[in-house]
């Protein structure tokens, strides 16, 4: 609170209108400021706005070639006040990275500080926990912080098949099974209560040709969501990409031009070898491909 | 040819016809195009063994001649044939080929045993060497093979290589287009390779007529008769033409293989019934195919009248195919019907069974008539034979769709609606994706599924630089390039340097992996062509390290009663090296599949 009642009485009625009129961190440029604090002389808000920025309430920021000014919250402007010079530039430069986060050797070179002040002042901001340090999949060397409410982006997780920053297969193995043995449930007719009465006995089960209702990606899509297999949020792309690997993999085929999904006759979910492979077992026993 | 290919033919020669004619097999294979005192020269034999070893090397065609007309010696040069050496290798599926279609009494297996011995016999010789009853069952067995073209009749020219046959047609050509003027020399040769290429083309047709071989019953031995004018098939009435000449047709014993595989394929894909229906329609089509590879004509068409009324009556098409869905979709068929119509249109039920798409309606057609099918299975003998045949037709039509349907792997493809559907094959398309597989079976096989993973995502995407790779395949970085390496040493993948500068630093170039079909597939055959060549050489290493019993096998009175000469302990040694030399020649016929799939269709 004290921050607020080192400002003489205008500039605190300027700083909570900036703060009350308009959502938390909208932009205000010079007109609107004018036209909200009622003050048409430049160099009287001038004044109040340099005392606001002294106590750290309000930053300047410039857009194109036109200045403009947001309202810090309180809490915020006590902790950089709180802070050393050095901590609270480098606090600034993180805190503008945003969901992105910066790389030491960024903030290195933008403050132009030497090394061990910019660790120093990191670990000192560390420790507050105002900033924490994050694992980018891109650049998996890099020391990267950002601030510490804020959730690391796509970007830098890599997104849902990275889990630690590290390509989670055992994940994704489990999900290609999961998608796979769906697909063939419904990609292979079974003998419906009536066949096994009458004891009809099918030497093949197959769909018709024209047979139109193979799962679309949307509808498998949606079993891998309502199965709650994972917590994790799937996009419509992730599944596609897990369908794509299992093309790959010689073990579901589109058609319909690649509008649904069909399993292979005789693939199988794990990837151990299948009877038909093991054919050629001993193929390679003699020749140069050894 | 191929190093590994000359390597087993030699091997194979030296087993079967002794060092002497592999020396000269080998000399030839060595230095190409050699006369007799050459080879004299170059193998250190005396000119009259050579003499004596090439008859029977001519004789099967394992080594070509070539007379040149205008040179002033009349010295025959030879060339040694791969390929037709190569085929000793399939005689063995041959014999049992023609034993699975023909009866051992017909006479047939006995020809074609005979054939591989001797290469080419002359009808008339053959025949006269048989008692009257035989000759008369052999006579009907020759004409049932040329018929099915398992036989060929041999020209003179096919004793020929073919690059002297092609050279001469050419020259002889070029000589009738006069000099002008006018025609540029460069022009006269175009124009006498376009008319050699058609003639030439033409002489390596000789043997596609349906009579080829073959004369009127009634006509007696008359060979100039022999071209029938008759291309509606031959008729019972014609039987073989004595003064022929016949030997084996490797070729169309390709196309039957060609078939087997891909029946084999079929079954697996999509069903037994399915693919029996696909031998059939394979089966229509056979007289017209003639060979795999070198195919210029024109696609051939069936219809489904046609597959119809040779399909064989055990095939259940009906009860085969069912045309179940999976327990919650199906209570009765109109309501997986509207379901299913649901599903396509949105959410609108009523609006689906009104307006039937094609589709749809065709689904329903084929369940209500497959439904009639099972419930009155009983009354259908007192139904009319001509509605039977409809269902069946319906039902056939409903198993090519199947085959049809896969774009992926097309087995066939619908050309026109003559005759209730006209098909045809696209064999080309076809078998590069037969080789595909067979070669990802291979790749996964032998470096896992990951790596044809890998594999797959290239030949999907041409060239993909490792990150690429990486997301594609939902793969750690660092997984893959080994996998990928491992692959580049086998030749399946090449790897393209893409400089970013001019410094062609490493660190700024981008690596792209591409996979070469034709080049992956021809290293992966030369390893096959070895591995056969270590199967034959170890089972020749396996006789020769127990001689005594060896020698004691070829004596006369040994063969003709092995159960008595040899005492037991000889027997179990006889058993064991038999034992390990049917692993192995089993193992090269397998081998030789894949030189069959990546070679010969």
């Amino acid at each position: 609170m004290h921050l607020l009642e080192n400002l003489s009485q205008p500039a605190q009625a300027m700083y909570n209108k900036m703060m009350n009129s308009m959502p938390e961190g909208h932009i205000y440029s010079q007109i609107e400021l004018t036209e909200l604090v009622g003050i048409s002389d430049p160099l009287r808000l001038m004044g109040l706005i340099q005392e606001t920025m002294n106590m750290g309430l309000v930053k300047m920021l410039q857009q194109g070639d036109e200045l403009c000014y947001q309202a810090i919250k309180k809490e915020d402007a006590e902790k950089i006040q709180a802070m050393t010079k050095d901590e609270a530039m480098v606090y600034s430069y993180i805190e503008s990275s945003g969901t992105e986060g910066i790389w030491t050797k960024t903030i290195k070179a933008k403050t132009n500080l030497h090394q061990s002040v910019v660790q120093r002042c990191l670990k000192s901001l560390e420790s507050k926990r105002y900033i924490k340090n994050i694992k980018s999949v891109k650049y998996p060397t890099r020391k990267i912080y950002m601030l510490a409410s804020l959730q690391p982006s796509i970007d830098v997780t890599g997104g849902p098949w990275f889990t630690d920053s590290e390509l989670d297969t055992e994940f994704i193995s489990s999900l290609l099974s999961i998608v796979f043995r769906y697909v063939m449930s419904e990609s292979i007719p079974t003998e419906d209560d009536k066949a096994l009465k009458e004891e009809i006995v099918y030497d093949q089960l197959s769909y018709p040709a024209n047979y139109s209702a193979y799962p679309t990606i949307t509808q498998i899509h949606e079993f891998v969501h309502t199965s709650g297999i994972t917590t994790v949020e799937l996009a419509q792309s992730d599944i596609k990409a897990l369908l794509d690997v299992l093309i790959y993999d010689g073990k579901i085929e589109t058609i319909d031009h690649g509008m649904t999904y069909r399993a292979i006759l005789g693939a199988t979910a794990d990837d151990e070898t299948s009877a038909e492979a093991s054919e050629y077992d001993s193929i390679w026993s003699y020749g140069p491909f050894l | 040819m191929s190093q590994h290919e000359e390597e087993l033919v030699v091997l194979l020669l030296r087993d079967i016809y002794g060092d002497i004619v592999a020396t000269v097999v080998d000399t030839l294979l060595k230095y190409g195009r050699l006369t007799l005192q050459l080879i004299s020269r170059y193998s250190k034999l005396p000119l009259a063994t050579i003499q004596r070893v090439l008859v029977p090397l001519v004789q099967n065609r394992f080594v070509l001649y070539w007379v040149d007309e205008n040179a002033s010696s009349d010295n025959a040069t030879y060339v040694a044939s791969t390929r037709n050496m190569y085929n000793i290798v399939r005689s063995g599926m041959f014999v049992s080929f023609v034993l699975d279609r023909f009866p051992d009494t017909s006479g047939a297996p006995d020809i074609v045993k005979n054939l591989l011995l001797y290469g080419h016999i002359r009808a008339s010789d053959y025949l006269a060497a048989q008692s009257a009853s035989q000759a008369a069952v052999s006579k009907n067995a020759i004409t049932l093979l040329l018929q099915r073209k398992l036989l060929t009749t041999l020209r003179r020219h096919e004793f020929n290589p073919q690059s002297d046959l092609y050279m001469r047609i050419f020259n002889r050509r070029l000589a009738a287009i006069p000099r002008s003027k006018a025609v540029s020399e460069a022009k006269r040769e175009v124009q006498a390779h376009a008319e050699a290429t058609e003639e030439f083309n033409v002489l390596k047709r000789v043997h596609d007529d349906i009579n080829d071989g073959l004369v009127a019953a009634a006509n007696g031995n008359g060979s100039s008769s022999k071209r029938g004018h008759s291309l509606t098939g031959s008729s019972p009435s014609k039987t073989v033409d004595e003064s022929a000449v016949l030997a084996l047709n490797h070729d169309k014993f390709a196309v039957l293989m060609r078939a087997q595989i891909l029946v084999h394929l079929a079954s697996q894909r999509i069903g037994k019934v399915t693919a029996a229906v696909y031998g059939q329609v394979l089966d229509c089509m056979e007289p017209k195919l003639f060979r795999c590879v070198d195919n210029t004509d024109k696609a051939i068409t069936i219809t489904s009248l046609e597959v119809l009324r040779s399909l064989n009556a055990n095939i259940k098409l009906a009860s085969a195919i069912a045309v179940r869905s999976s327990k919650k979709r199906s209570k009765s068929a109109s309501s997986r019907v509207s379901k299913r119509q649901k599903r396509r249109h949105g959410t609108d039920d009523s609006a689906g069974e009104s307006d039937d798409s094609m589709g749809s309606s065709n689904i329903s057609d084929v369940e209500s008539s497959h439904r009639d099918d099972d419930n009155e299975e009983g009354d259908e003998a007192d139904s009319d034979d001509k509605c039977a045949n409809n269902t069946r037709m319906e039902h056939l039509n409903f198993h090519l769709a199947l085959l049809s349907c896969n774009q992926n792997l097309p087995f066939i493809k619908k050309v026109g609606n003559r005759g209730g559907g006209e098909w045809t094959i696209d064999f080309d398309t076809l078998t590069a994706r037969v080789r595909e597989l067979e070669y990802d079976k291979l790749i996964t096989q032998k470096q896992g599924a990951i790596a044809c993973r890998l594999l797959r995502i290239i030949r999907d995407n041409g060239r993909v630089d490792e990150k690429q790779l990486a997301r594609i395949a939902l793969l750690p970085p660092k997984d893959i390039r080994s996998q990928l390496t491992a692959l580049h040493e086998i030749g399946c993948l090449d790897l393209q340097e893409v400089p970013r500068g001019t410094d062609r630093a490493p660190s700024r170039t981008y690596y792209l992996w591409y996979h070469k079909p034709k080049c992956a597939y021809a290293l992966m055959t030369q390893a096959v062509l070895k591995t056969m060549v270590r199967c034959y050489a170890r089972v020749i290493e396996e006789r020769g390290r127990r001689p005594s019993i060896m020698t004691k096998l070829l004596r006369e009175d040994v063969r003709l009663d092995e159960v008595n000469m040899l005492t037991p302990a000889e027997r179990e040694e006889v058993r064991r090296v038999r034992g390990v030399e049917e692993r192995f020649i089993a193992h090269m016929a397998k081998l030789d599949k894949l030189v069959l799939i990546f070679r010969d269709i």
